[in-house]
């Protein structure tokens, strides 16, 4: 019988410099690939006095902030005013965000994704924005975080960047959001100032920003994992105890574990992988793929069906986790 | 060789949750191999394989100080388990 080896991975487990692997990841989420002379421009640039009128440097300008603050500006005029400026900088840092969409795909394709590896395994929000070169991909040899897959150009488009715009473009609906519902809740532009808008905009621009889009993408895989991880049994390698399972319950793992088991080597290497490491397993070297799939299925089934487990929730985190994973 | 898992049943579990048991975990794990007991409780062994059993195997208690296996049915395992609280004599086999 085969001993497996696999231990679960700990959410106080900390990085150490100079090792990738030693970050321990709860999800390996994003993989980036860059060529030893190619880099990603990891945000939009901001925008300038080009990208506006030639006297105007930021949006809003100081003289349009000036102009605001004139006591003969008031009531709808005011509002008017702020309404229209922050309108005009929306567009202009719109732009931009499409400038920066347009050439993080267009870098990513003109670069030798085969050459220099870049793998980035992250544990949190905090090892995302601690980590430089999330934000500006440079040279090196670093190894491809410890998940045995291969980078490639489909795992890189087809999942990783539609993913990472995905949440940037989240994270800009959410700001837009805050910012016209704030100017509606001040219709004389009172107490919304051109002043607070201009902040607004700041980090309206600013989420345009691959760090901050890993971080969320991070933050939203690692709730599940760790929801999924606290239910499962960390004692894969020993026998676990197991009820009769609701019919209902049953049919949901089934068909989780049934996806599993279909999953196929190699094309689901990196899904599979990543679905271990979100339910708290780290997959040892060399682990085979369809060993792999069985020590993600027994993970599954002896959290769900042990005795006084609240096997819909866990099937719950499971389901999430498979998601978040597979996407 | 397969990946093995063993999975415990509670002593008092009957007769038919023990096989309905068993039709769950092949259903996800796969085929049962072995059948046993261990620290008081049934200890059901199950090859972990994507290849899932046509036939469910099943769970028949000793008749008699004899192994009644199911016609058209061929033993694979035969041990003591607990059913329904009492350590039972029993085969396990699978329909041809």
């Amino acid at each position: 019988m085969r001993v497996r080896r696999f231990s679960i991975s700990s959410s106080t487990r900390r990085a150490k410099a100079g090792d990738l692997r030693k970050l321990a990841p709860v999800l390996a989420l994003t993989l980036f690939a860059v060529s030893g002379c190619a880099s990603f421009n990891g945000m939009q640039h901001p925008i300038t006095a080009d990208d506006l009128d030639k006297d105007k440097i930021v949006c809003p300008t100081a003289q349009q902030l000036k102009d605001y603050s004139d006591p003969a500006l008031t009531g709808v005029q005011k509002r008017d005013f702020r309404d229209g400026v922050v309108t005009q900088c929306v567009i202009a840092i719109n732009a931009k965000y499409i400038e920066f969409k347009t050439a993080l795909r267009t870098d990513a394709i003109t670069s030798n994704l085969a050459t220099d590896v870049l793998g980035l395994g992250l544990t949190g929000a905090a090892a995302v924005t601690k980590h430089a070169t999330s934000k500006q991909f440079t040279q090196g040899a670093l190894a491809v975080v410890g998940i045995g897959a291969d980078i490639d150009k489909d795992v890189f488009f087809n999942q990783t960047l539609p993913a990472i715009e995905a949440s940037m473009d989240a994270n800009r609906d959410t700001l837009l959001s805050n910012i016209v519902n704030a100017e509606k809740n001040d219709p004389t532009g009172a107490n919304y100032t051109l002043a607070q808008a201009a902040l607004d905009l700041i980090g309206y621009q600013d989420a345009g920003d691959i760090d901050i889009a890993i971080a969320s993408l991070t933050k939203t895989a690692s709730d599940a994992a760790a929801k999924a991880a606290t239910a499962l049994n960390a004692a894969q390698t020993k026998p676990y105890t197991a009820i009769l399972l609701p019919p209902d319950i049953y049919a949901r793992e089934k068909a989780v574990t049934d996806k599993v088991w279909a999953m196929v080597d190699p094309a689901d290497q990196p899904k599979l992988t990543r679905f271990a490491t979100a339910l708290g397993l780290t997959p040892p070297a060399g682990e085979s793929f369809q060993n792999l799939q069985g020590d993600v299925v027994v993970a599954i089934d002896s959290a769900v069906s042990a005795p006084g487990a609240n096997a819909a929730q866990i099937m719950s985190s499971v389901e999430s986790a498979y998601q978040v994973s597979t996407q | 060789m397969p990946m093995t898992q063993t999975v415990n049943v509670l002593p008092a579990t009957s007769l038919a949750d023990l096989n309905a048991i068993i039709v769950q975990k092949e259903g996800v794990l796969g085929a049962l191999a072995t059948i046993g007991n261990a620290g008081g409780s049934t200890a059901l062994t199950f090859n972990v394989t994507p290849q899932k059993p046509a036939k469910n195997a099943v769970i028949t208690p000793d008749v008699g100080g004899a192994p009644s296996v199911p016609n058209g049915n061929t033993s694979f395992s035969h041990d003591s388990v607990y059913i329904a609280g009492a350590l039972t004599p029993a085969s396990a086999s699978r329909p041809n």
